[in-house]
Formats: structure tokens, C-alpha cells, sequence
């Protein structure tokens, strides 16, 4: 065990100038608790057990002590991991209640610092619920634990590109912002150079776009599959490699396998992250098996829950439960969080730990049939703009049989793009769902910063 | 980076039970320790040279503040990493003159305790020092750390075989006594399985020490070359494989090639610990470079000095100072130890720091020519039992014409003994010594524990 792949980030003055010092006191404390993720989460799988045993017992304790309607839910089930599954599920709902009744189970007395926070509402109603600093401290340090498991360099430039304007600006047409972020390293920045962090909102300004991504290697892009479909349709993968790229964090929704195979073929790496507003980090993406995710076993317990699956792509996937192990101000104890995907006990690259594969997700991601089944709708923008010239699109699944395409920057289609519309549909679906075609000067997002390219009013 | 070689080496209980914490303070304290050692010992060259600068800088400040000795020593010098070699040598006699004169240089109000300390004499007149507490917790931490590195498996017994001690073995010609020893991991042993530590401490027993090592497996058998010796005497390297040993960890003396190749043959490796009483671990020996030491960086700055060398197998060798950068109780600084070795910048093993070879400690190991040579003079313990039988032996130069061999268990021995053992002397030191045998029932060991097979009143 060595450090030595954190040579050429090193500062100069990582070290303390303190006699019998090595590290000064906050750099030794982040760094100490990034080290006990990575011990936790890659050390031994019985010791793991029974640490989350415990946590989840010291959760349920709390939950049941503060909160009426976590005595009424859980009963008096014993709090232990076997019996996870007599624990009733969450739903979004159910979390409206508690926080509509109860509000944070985090007092003043605590001393644990909480905020109210809300989800974006793109997998369905937006949920509101409380967390606390300890929350945001664990996330930072996971994202950190994340890198030196990976053994990334820090020097690396990171750049997350959201392809929308910032909540200040949803009505503009036009928006281009660069904001950049101060240290990805909290107080290990003291102690590692880091590259720059910044963060693009673009609104059809690709020009802006290029020039900025050209000015510093954006050797890292955080994006969302539809961003990052956009950033193609401007030059390819050639136009990544170009600009120095090295890798893609991809954020929430699928990709295709087309797209693993050019990006691979042109030696870009890509890893996604697992996560959720309500509880942070799930799961990340194994750097050796594409696909196949490594559960965050430091924040969650992890469950597939058969009782509700759905058939994806040949695969049975079962509906996913998150329990939180630190969400003290608003438990989250077997939340239902809209997802469908595969666990197993392991991952093939070696990691003895839980693996999530075919996350389909959220549930709003779904065409949903008469007969029951869920289909996961994935297309690449280019699919829809190779078909008809338009600024914007988005796809809707109002009912069961009915799907709705909103057409941005255009008064009327001619009977070709109706056409290839429909046999888009037709393709994708393998069903005669009833195409309803809308050209409209400027799309009615309500408000949705995520402008999601596919939603549904089917559950 | 990943903790995956620790499976089946933790304990169920290793993590905390308390809401949000994964270690608890102790654990978490240890394990804080050890990586920041990890982290300084493997990280960026820069980032350490200046560490060191800076606790050179705090060292010298407070040995000029707290002794006149010192003060005058230093003068107005703001010693550095680049100027240390402007300052004195300091040698035996400065230190027990200091410590006469001073004593400690820490006081209580300094809260990190003093207590006195004292080498064996093993390299000449017993050297009293003052330790603080923080010495002895770094020599504990260091030597974990050291198997973190090598990622060791803690779960495998360790066993120590020593000569009894002057006050064990007086008056007895014989002596065998073992205790399980408990605590080498501090708090970690919460949090790791680990083995058995034994020692045993033993003069001329040799049925009872292999029944003893026969009790409890010893895969880490830590002894010096002439218990080696002894053992090996017994049953060979069979032996060994036979009692279950994976590694030999050596301490102090020197071991031949033969050696080497029997151990490597045999599958077991062997890997030594440079240190010294004085100022504890030194340098860690490579465990793909047998013979090359990675310097303990975090403990020691170490110099070869140029102005004395020793000629030993054709190889220039240099003495070397050490620099203990914790020794606030009785400060070490440029302190010749005694030995003498070659110093490079890195190893090949791809290590990039001090690393040192060729030591040949102490100079009390040396055999001094009339012309002012010098030789180091190794040789094993069937050297002289294969040629005599005896108890006990010791060989002794007198003065530079004159070495006195001591055979013990005997009031005579015939001319054929007498004149093997005077060829032996001369063949092994290319030279027409003076030799003198004397069989003695007992020898004097003068109250030194280690009873050393070779002393010199030079070095």
C-alpha cells in the first residue's frame, strides 16, 4: 500500500510545519475519514455487515424515539438488517407526510446543522426533506474516497456542462454562464494541487461553449447523456478528443451501448455515478466492467425488491430500495426510489461488495403498455433532429396509449418528418401507440430546469 | 488504492457502533497515524524534503533554546537539509556529556513526557539518552506501518529469539523462558485479527527453544544472524520450512550470502530492520532488493560523511550521521552511530528516497590492520563449532597485532583445535595475527546482554 500515484500532486507545503507533526489537524481529519470510506467499503465484507447493522439499528432507534410516524411504521420489528424486509416501504408520499407532520428530526439541541432540501421533480412530484451538514460532509468525502480509489489526478481539470440555464434564467432562449468552484480536495487542498473545477450553463450558445472548453482541457466533462448527445452533435467524438478530454462522468438516465463502443474506441474513459437528491451517493460505476455499479455501502443499505419488477430489455429487474444510514434528519428506511435494476452479491472485476447492473431509472424513464410491461425509452437527440429541424423537443407519454411529441421553433411539419416520427415511435415502442405531433414556437417546460427530453404521466 | 488484501483480517467488531463515525477515536487516532506515515514515507519527494526542513528548523531551534551545549554547538546556524553538514559531528562522548551535564530537555511542562533510556553497549561504552513518549509511540506506529506497506498479513504469528540477559542467565548455563506478548497493534487490535506475538529469550537450550518454536507456528521468526546461526546449526533451513517460517525478520548483525541463497531457495524471505536504540527505526529493507534499506524518513534525516571512510570487500564505505527529527529529550543530531554504509538518492525498486547498502555496523565489527585498514569480520557459528567443541565462544581483538579466542565449556584444548582455529583467524583476515586461545569454563560477558561473537576495543 503506497501512495505513490499522488506524487506529482502533491504541494510542496502538503506537510505540517508543526514539530512531531505530520499533517496539520483538519487535513488529517479529511483525510483520515476519505481513508475509513475506502477501508470500510474495500476491507472485509463480514466487518462491513455488522457496521451497518449497527448504523441501522442507531437509525431506527432514532427514528422510532422522534417521530410518531416512524413508531406507527416500523412497529416493533427489530432493527436488524434480516429484518429489513418486515419494514414497510417508503414512498415519496409517505415522506410528504412525515415532513408535512413532523418537519426535521434534528433539533438545535442536536447541534448538527440541517437544511430543507427538495428533489427536482424529474421523476414526479418534487419531494421535499431535510438533511444535515453531516450529509453534505460525507458526500464531498465520498466523491474524494471515489477518486484515490481510482488513483485519478487531482491536477485534472473538471468541467460539468448543463446544457440549460440556471434556475435564475429558465425564460431565457439564450444563456451561457461559467461559474468555477473552489476546491474539489475541501482541506486536503492545502495538501494536493488541483486542476480547476468549473461549472458551464449553456443555452443554445455553442460558440461560447467551444471557445470556454478550449481554454482550459476539460480533461473530465460531467454531463447527463442528453448533454453530452449535444456536445457530440457538434463534432463527434474526434471533437472530445480533440479538446483533451480523458474521461465522462456521466450523470442519472442510460447510455447506449453505441456510445460506450466510441467512446472506448477512442480511449475516453467514462464512469457514472449512482445518486440520488434525497440520499446522495448509491452506487459508482466500476472502472473494469462497464455497467455494473459498486454499491456506496458506506451510505446505504441496498435492497432489490422482488415484489415489483419489470421486464427491460429480456432482463426481470426489481424495484429499488434505498435505506440512508445517516439520514437522521429525514429517514429514508427502505425508500422507494423510482428505480428498477439487477443486484448481485459481487462484481466480476473482484469487488466483494454489492453490484448494482441494468439501472433503469427513474420510472418516468418507462413507456408503459396496457398489458402492464415497462420499457426504458432511450434515444439519442441526433435521432430526433436527423428527422426534423427544430430548436427543441420533448417526448410525452400522456396515457396508455397515447404519446405526445412537442416540436420547438416550428409553425407546422410537412408529412415526411410526421412520418419519420412516427415510425421513430414505432421502432423504439414495437407498438401502434396513437402519435399525437405538436410544433410549438417555444416548448412549456413548466418551469422543470432538467427540460427532460422523455416524460410520462403513466405510473 | 483499496484495503481488499485486509479481508478475513478484520475482526466482526472492527467499526464503530456511534451514529456517523466509521472508526472510533482511538482506532481512528492509530489509523490517522499511520497514514499520514504512509502518505510522507511514499508521497512526492518535494513534500518530504521540506517536512524534514521544517522539523530540522523546529529541532534546532529548541535543543539551542534549552542547552548550553547546544546553543554553542549551533551558534547562530539556521541549520537546513542543504546546510546540516555545516554543523559538528556528534559522537558518544557529546551525548553522554550533554545528558551529564543538562539532562532531559523537555520538562513536564511540555506535557509529552521523559524517561531515560540507554543503549546495550554493544557498540562500545552504554550511551544513556532521554526518550519522550512520542519516540516510543512512533517506534510502535512505524512498524505497523511497515507491514501496511507491504500489506502483511496481521493474523500471522511473530516470534522473537534473544540471548537471555546477563541477569536471566546469571549463574546458570542454561536458560529458556517464553511469554506471549500482547499490545504490538495498540487500539488497531479492535479493529484486526492478528497472531501471536512471542518472545523468547534463551542461552544453550536447544531442544527446549525448538519445542518451543514447535508450539505456536512462527511465520515471522525475528532474531539476529548468530540466533539464525544457532538454529540453523539444529536442523538447516528444513527446520524452518518444517516449523512453518515465511520470513526471517533480522535485526542487527550481518548474514552471509549463503545465507541468502538457502532462504530464497527455500521460499523464505527475509527482511531486515535497520534501527538503533538512540533514535529507533532507521531504514526498512527493500523487499525486492535484499540488501538495499529504504531510510524512515518520517523518523531519521540520515548522511554518509565522506571525511571517514572504511574500505570492506573491495567498497568504499562511509560513516553515517543520523539526524533523529524527534529527539527533543536528548537531541541526535549528526550523530555517528557507529557504522558505515553507501547512500543513494533512490532504489531500484522504484522507491524514491534514501535508501542505503552495504552497512556494516558496528564499527565494532571491524577488524583494524597495522597499516590502518579496516575489514569487517563476519563469520557463522559453525565456523568455530565445526573446528572445537564448546559451550560458548568468543573472538576479541586485543590490539592491532593481537586477537584473544575464547572458548567456553572447556579447560583445554589439543594442538590440532588450537592450530585450526589460528588458521582459521589468519585465513579469514588475510593476515599473520597474533592468536591466542584460551579455554575457559565460563566466559565473561561483563554484563553485556547481547554477548557479542566478535569485540574489538577499536571502533
Amino acid at each position: 500500500m503506497d501512495f505513490g500515484f499522488l506524487k506529482s500532486s502533491m504541494k510542496e507545503t502538503a506537510f505540517s510545519g508543526r514539530s512531531l507533526s505530520i499533517l496539520d489537524n483538519s487535513e488529517r481529519d479529511a483525510l483520515t475519514s476519505v481513508m475509513e470510506i475506502i477501508l470500510l467499503e474495500t476491507g472485509d465484507r463480514q466487518a462491513r455487515a455488522q457496521w451497518q447493522e449497527q448504523q441501522f439499528s442507531a437509525l431506527v432507534d432514532h427514528a422510532r424515539k422522534r417521530s410518531k410516524f416512524w413508531r406507527n411504521k416500523t412497529g416493533v420489528a427489530s432493527a436488524t438488517l434480516s429484518n429489513l424486509k418486515l419494514f414497510p416501504i417508503l414512498s415519496r408520499s409517505d415522506v410528504n407526510v412525515q415532513l408535512t407532520s413532523e418537519g426535521a428530526l434534528l433539533t438545535k439541541a442536536d447541534r448538527i446543522g440541517i437544511s430543507m432540501e427538495s428533489t427536482s421533480g424529474s421523476s414526479g412530484k418534487p419531494v421535499k426533506f431535510y438533511a444535515s451538514v453531516a450529509n453534505a460532509k460525507y458526500m464531498a468525502l465520498r466523491l474524494f474516497a471515489q477518486d484515490l480509489m481510482e488513483q485519478r489526478d487531482f491536477r485534472e481539470n473538471k468541467v460539468k456542462i448543463d446544457f440549460e440555464a440556471d434556475e435564475n434564467s429558465a425564460s431565457s432562449d439564450k444563456y451561457f454562464k461559467v461559474s468555477t468552484i473552489k476546491s474539489g480536495c475541501g482541506p486536503l487542498a492545502t495538501v494536493f494541487e488541483e486542476g480547476r473545477i468549473s461549472k458551464i450553463n449553456t443555452l443554445n450558445t455553442n460558440k461560447e461553449l467551444l471557445e470556454e472548453l478550449g481554454k482550459h482541457t476539460p480533461h473530465t466533462i460531467i454531463a447527463r447523456p442528453n448533454g453530452m448527445d449535444s456536445l457530440l452533435e457538434m463534432g463527434g467524438v474526434e471533437l472530445l478528443v480533440q479538446l483533451g478530454v480523458k474521461r465522462w462522468i456521466q450523470m442519472s438516465e442510460s447510455r447506449s451501448e453505441e456510445t460506450d463502443k466510441s467512446f472506448r474506441d477512442a480511449g475516453i474513459d467514462i464512469s457514472a455515478n449512482y445518486s440520488c437528491e434525497e440520499v446522495g451517493p448509491i452506487a459508482f460505476e466500476c472502472s473494469k466492467c462497464p455497467g455494473h455499479y459498486h454499491v456506496a455501502e458506506s451510505n446505504v443499505v441496498l435492497e432489490a425488491d422482488d415484489s415489483l419488477t419489470t421486464e427491460v430489455d429480456g432482463e426481470i429487474l426489481s424495484r429499488v430500495l434505498l435505506t440512508h444510514l445517516h439520514s437522521y434528519a429525514t429517514p429514508f428506511i427502505r425508500y422507494d426510489v423510482g428505480d428498477f435494476a439487477k443486484l448481485s452479491n459481487t462484481c466480476d472485476c473482484g469487488h466483494d461488495g454489492p453490484t448494482l447492473s441494468h439501472i433503469y431509472g427513474r420510472a418516468k424513464r418507462f413507456i408503459c403498455f396496457p398489458d402492464g410491461r415497462y420499457i426504458p425509452l432511450q434515444f439519442r437527440a441526433k435521432e430526433i433532429f436527423d428527422h426534423v429541424d427544430c430548436t427543441e423537443f420533448q417526448i410525452h407519454q400522456k396515457d396508455l396509449k397515447t404519446i405526445v411529441i412537442h416540436i420547438g421553433g416550428r409553425e407546422s411539419l410537412n408529412e415526411n418528418e410526421v412520418a419519420a416520427l412516427n415510425e421513430f415511435i414505432r421502432n423504439r415502442t414495437g407498438a401502434d401507440f396513437d402519435v399525437v405531433i405538436r410544433p410549438v414556437l417555444e416548448i412549456d417546460w413548466y418551469g422543470n430546469p432538467k427540460r427532460l427530453g422523455f416524460t410520462s404521466a403513466v405510473s | 488504492m483499496d484495503f481488499n488484501y485486509l479481508h478475513n483480517t478484520m475482526k466482526k467488531s472492527a467499526y464503530s457502533k456511534r451514529p456517523f463515525s466509521i472508526l472510533d477515536p482511538a482506532q481512528r487516532d492509530a489509523f490517522a497515524f499511520i497514514l499520514e506515515i504512509i502518505l510522507l514515507e511514499t508521497g512526492a519527494r518535494s513534500s518530504w524534503e521540506h517536512w524534514q526542513d521544517q522539523q530540522l528548523k523546529a529541532l534546532t531551534s529548541h535543543a539551542k533554546k534549552r542547552s548550553e551545549f547546544w546553543k554553542r554547538r549551533i551558534g547562530s546556524k539556521k541549520p537546513t537539509l542543504k546546510t546540516l553538514k555545516l554543523l559538528p559531528v556528534l559522537d558518544r562522548k557529546d551525548v553522554i556529556k550533554q545528558v551529564a551535564s543538562e539532562g532531559a530537555l523537555i520538562t513536564e511542562a511540555d506535557k509529552i513526557g521523559a524517561s531515560k533510556n540507554s543503549s546495550s553497549g554493544s557498540s562500545g561504552t552504554p550511551v544513556g539518552f532521554y526518550v519522550s513518549r512520542v519516540n516510543g509511540r512512533y517506534n510502535a506506529v512505524r512498524g505497523i506501518a511497515q507491514d501496511f506497506m507491504e500489506q502483511r498479513n496481521l493474523r500471522e504469528n511473530r516470534v522473537k529469539v534473544s540471548s537471555a540477559t546477563s541477569d536471566q542467565a546469571a549463574g546458570k548455563k542454561s536458560y529458556i523462558k517464553a511469554a506471549n506478548i500482547s499490545g504490538w497493534l495498540g487500539p488497531l487490535a479492535n479493529v484486526f485479527e492478528h497472531g501471536i506475538t512471542k518472545k523468547i529469550s534463551y542461552l544453550n537450550e536447544s531442544d527446549a527453544l525448538i519445542k518451543e518454536l514447535r508450539k505456536v507456528t512462527p511465520h515471522h521468526l525475528i532474531c539476529s544472524p548468530s540466533i539464525m546461526d544457532i538454529i540453523l546449526g539444529i536442523g538447516g533451513v528444513e527446520l524452518l520450512k518444517g516449523l512453518g517460517v515465511k520470513r526471517w525478520i533480522q535485526f542487527a548483525g550481518h548474514r552471509s550470502r549463503d545465507v541468502e541463497k538457502d532462504f530464497r531457495d527455500a521460499g523464505i524471505a527475509i527482511s531486515a530492520n535497520y534501527s538503533s536504540e538512540e533514535t529507533g527505526p532507521i531504514a526498512f529493507e527493500c523487499s525486492e532488493n535484499p540488501g538495499y534499506y529504504h531510510v524512515a524518513i518520517s523518523n531519521v534525516i540520515v548522511e554518509t560523511d565522506d571525511s571517514l571512510t572504511a574500505e570492506v570487500n573491495g567498497e568504499t564505505l562511509s560513516r553515517v550521521l543520523i539526524t533523529h527529527l524527534h529527539s527533543y529529550a536528548t537531541p541526535f543530531i549528526r550523530y555517528d552511530i557507529g557504522d558505515f554504509a553507501k547512500l543513494s538518492r533512490s532504489c531500484e525498486c522504484g522507491h524514491d528516497g534514501p535508501t542505503l547498502s552495504s552497512i556494516y555496523g558496528r564499527a565494532k565489527q571491524f577488524i583494524f590492520y597495522p597499516d590502518g585498514r579496516y575489514m569487517s569480520f563476519y563469520y557463522d557459528a559453525k565456523d568455530i563449532q565445526s573446528r572445537v567443541e564448546c559451550s560458548e565462544y568468543q573472538i576479541h581483538q586485543q590490539d592491532i597485532e593481537t586477537i584473544v579466542i575464547h572458548i567456553g565449556g572447556r579447560t583445554s584444548i589439543d594442538e590440532n583445535e588450537e592450530n585450526d582455529l589460528i588458521g582459521f583467524i589468519r585465513h579469514k583476515t588475510g593476515a599473520n595475527f597474533n592468536v591466542v586461545v584460551r579455554p575457559v569454563s565460563e566466559i565473561d560477558w561483563r554484563g553485556n546482554p547481547k554477548q557479542l561473537g566478535f569485540t574489538s576495543v577499536f571502533g
